[in-house]
């Protein structure tokens, strides 16, 4: 059916319209990296399995441990309680050992798995790279050709040569926008060869883990330059990132949210249960021989106890969750902060 | 640095290529004051430059279908690493959990002794 018999006809939308939507998905194609590299930090950070957190639960054991010796002896000696001390910290340290372990497994499983997908999320990027360069110098062709013909016009009939207004101004927006391309370029040839290093240094990784406990700070510095210099390359474009980078802020600080209102009702639930138990127990004080009672009480400790876990694990996870959404909108404010700079 | 690009994109960069000489060519006829042949000059690369838009739009079109595949994939890798970063998060509270466990055997030892 011809064009111009088709009812449902539309033109093709403008190219500038096309460029949005393309440099939207530029945008996204940046988060998820972001993501990627962040969670990438996380599961190589040594805070996941936190030294300070191995020391204290290390002190706990032992006070444990030491006070479970000392209530079987009357004379609790140095020699067993330094073995107390000296079991414990061997059984943490093996733990944190397991641990670590783990972590480094996982991590290097991830870099090695994840490989081919990043190889070909770079090749991606830096094809959209490609066009964004032909489509600014598409862009800048133009108008360079239109202030050229104005020029030529302007020489043509003025009467008072390279004084006139008309002819300065004309070729100072020519120069203007010969600086603003080849800005540009500059900018968008210095991402094209930051992405192109990001495979190397990704499987360069994963080598060396297994050498020596590194960080994967350098990928995210990669990754960080890249996100400075696309924001540099359009204020459209900055906008619509700022404000993705900024959802993406909320959006986290939202589940965070969320975890902390289920750890309050589990520790309200816990506290109910707790409650309950107390009340079975003294009831059961003043008839310790009630079969009933003693069974009722139990069920009721064994319930508190596991709300008590069950509440402490939640807590555990909004905690994180929290410092997550914070560290994620520090982020979206340094990525914001330097979209403004640019 | 090598440059990758597309079938389309290497045509996209003859064609700029030769949209600058068409350009130019026009300019310099201008400057030689033959206005009529500056003016076929100028609508053919007018013509040529619509034809780089169109094929600047269409490889937007290309990039932007195959990055949601992409974008996809990586999100979902996304998910695999946060899971190994819970598993490793719940190894660190079974540790913890086995210090409680150890508290609560200590209390248990102490009603013993307090019985016996």
């Amino acid at each position: 059916m011809a064009d111009a018999d088709n009812p449902f006809f539309i033109s093709k939308p403008p190219v500038f319209l096309k460029a949005k939507k393309f440099k939207l998905g530029v945008s996204k194609a940046n988060l998820v990296w972001l993501e990627y590299s962040n969670l990438l930090l996380q599961l190589s950070s040594k805070e996941l399995v936190d030294d300070e957190k191995f020391s204290k639960l290390s002190e706990e054991l032992n006070n444990n441990a030491f006070d479970a010796v000392q209530s079987l002896k009357d004379q609790p000696s140095d020699t067993s309680a330094k073995n107390t001390a000296l079991f414990s910290e061997l059984a943490i340290g093996l733990a944190k050992e397991y641990i670590r372990t783990k972590q480094k497994e996982k991590l290097m499983e991830s870099l090695t798995k994840n490989q081919v997908s990043i190889d070909a999320y770079v090749e991606n990027i830096k094809s959209a790279i490609v066009t964004m360069a032909q489509s600014s110098t598409q862009e800048h062709s133009e108008k360079q050709q239109n202030l050229t013909r104005d020029l030529i016009g302007l020489v043509g009939s003025n009467e008072k040569g390279k004084n006139d207004v008309k002819i300065q101004k004309n070729i100072g927006d020519m120069i203007d926008i010969k600086t603003t391309h080849s800005n540009q370029m500059e900018s968008l040839q210095a991402l094209y060869a930051a992405y192109g290093k990001i495979p190397a240094a990704h499987e360069a990784l994963a080598t060396r883990l297994s050498k020596s406990d590194s960080s994967i700070a350098a990928i995210n510095d990669l990754l960080e330059k890249g996100i400075q210099l696309h924001s540099s390359y359009e204020a459209k474009a900055k906008v619509n990132k700022a404000e993705l980078v900024q959802a993406k802020a909320d959006a986290a600080s939202s589940e965070a949210t969320t975890a902390e209102i289920t750890y309050q009702q589990a520790k309200l639930k816990y506290a109910q249960a707790q409650f309950e138990y107390t009340l079975s127990q003294n009831s059961l004080n003043s008839d310790l021989d009630n079969g009933i009672k003693k069974k009722d009480a139990e069920d009721k400790k064994k319930l508190a106890d596991e709300l008590k876990l069950e509440a402490d694990t939640l807590k555990e996870s909004s905690e994180a969750l929290r410092a997550a959404a914070t560290a994620i909108q520090e982020s979206s404010n340094e990525v914001k902060n330097s979209i403004i700079n640019n | 640095m090598p440059i990758s690009m597309t079938k389309k994109q290497e045509i996209i960069q003859q064609l700029l290529a030769s949209k600058t000489k068409a350009y130019q060519a026009e300019v310099k006829l201008l400057l030689k004051q033959k206005p009529a042949e500056a003016n076929e000059v100028k609508n053919h690369g007018k013509e040529l430059s619509r034809r780089i838009d169109n094929l600047i739009a269409e490889t937007m079109s290309d990039w932007i279908g195959n990055s949601d595949k992409l974008i996809s994939d990586v999100k979902l890798i996304n998910k695999k690493v946060q899971r190994s970063i819970n598993d490793i998060n719940n190894n660190v509270n079974i540790a913890g959990n086995i210090v409680k466990l150890v508290g609560f055997i200590d209390e248990l030892v102490e009603i013993v002794d307090g019985i016996t």
